[in-house]
């Protein structure tokens, strides 16, 4: 196999997709005061969070198939049970700025932290 | 090379890779990358099957490391193997044939993570019918960018030997 390990175009994709990566982060991270959580079933949203003016622990027992049991706690959310095999939702770790998500794909579970614009300046 | 040949030489490579996705396997996550996201060391015979033997070849390998994760993980694992694997045999092939002059080992390798990287997204999009899952793009191809460099570099070294059991099966 004759292909040379490094030429210059090389450096132009990773530059190129750093960028893009950085900017594309940066505009998702962009909306962080007064952050919710959404979580959603299949494409259903099942339950919203305002993580921002949580006071308790708020624990959110979905049940399904793999048992998932979510907690939501001090401006933080995160998946605390799940039977699912790979465990990655629960690898996620605590989920606290908009543009923080955690997944469970076998239950079909996301919980996404999204900012809210309501809150927006008032004349 | 004689096609029974090739068969058995292709074998040979899905349990290399094979092995090298269990070896992958034992490494426990790493906290601060997206959860789910691994170094993909497999790819290295992938690549090397692409630009050495073809396109079924590659795809055939992607396939039995889909079967694989199907049989093992579960329905979920065997789709996001599968959709990340063929897409990225596919680029793997298109790009060692057509972009050579333009880019390394290194480029190829970057650009067959990310779609690797995107497959994976539109399958887990799909199976939870959530888009908003695209958020972990950029986590996933800056990583993406690190693996795939080093996929790379990993292959240019191991090439030599991969020639080696290569030429056991044409000169049988």
């Amino acid at each position: 196999m004759n292909i040379k390990l490094f030429k210059k175009g090389d450096l132009a994709v990773i530059i190129a997709v750093a960028v893009a990566a950085v900017v594309f982060a940066f505009f998702a991270k962009a909306r962080t005061d007064k952050p919710v959580a959404v979580i959603s079933v299949d494409g259903v949203e099942v339950e919203a969070v305002e993580l921002y003016s949580l006071n308790e622990r708020k624990e959110i027992n979905l049940g399904g198939d793999y048992n998932i049991k979510i907690i939501a706690e001090n401006g933080g959310i995160y998946f605390e049970h799940s039977d699912c095999p790979d465990k990655l939702c629960i690898n996620a770790g605590v989920l606290r700025e908009s543009g923080d998500l955690a997944v469970c794909l076998p239950a079909k579970t996301v919980i996404t932290v999204e900012g809210t614009d309501v809150d927006a300046v008032v004349y | 090379m004689k096609k029974n040949y090739k068969i058995a030489l292709v074998a040979i490579l899905c349990g290399l890779a094979l092995c090298l996705g269990f070896l992958e396997s034992l490494i426990p996550p790493i906290p601060l990358l997206p959860p789910g996201a691994k170094p993909g060391f497999s790819n290295v015979i992938t690549m090397f099957a692409a630009g050495s033997l073809g396109l079924p070849s590659a795809l055939l390998i992607a396939a039995v490391k889909g079967s694989f994760a199907f049989v093992t993980r579960g329905a979920t694992a065997g789709l996001m193997s599968l959709s990340g694997g063929i897409l990225s045999a596919a680029a793997m092939y298109l790009l060692m044939k057509y972009a050579r002059k333009v880019l390394g080992l290194i480029g190829i390798s970057v650009i067959c993570a990310l779609c690797h990287n995107a497959g994976q997204l539109c399958a887990a999009i799909f199976i939870t019918d959530t888009a908003s899952i695209v958020y972990y793009a950029p986590a996933l191809a800056l990583f993406g960018i690190a693996t795939g460099t080093v996929t790379g570099i990993v292959l240019r070294a191991v090439i030599p030997a991969l020639e080696k059991i290569k030429k056991h099966f044409v000169n049988f």
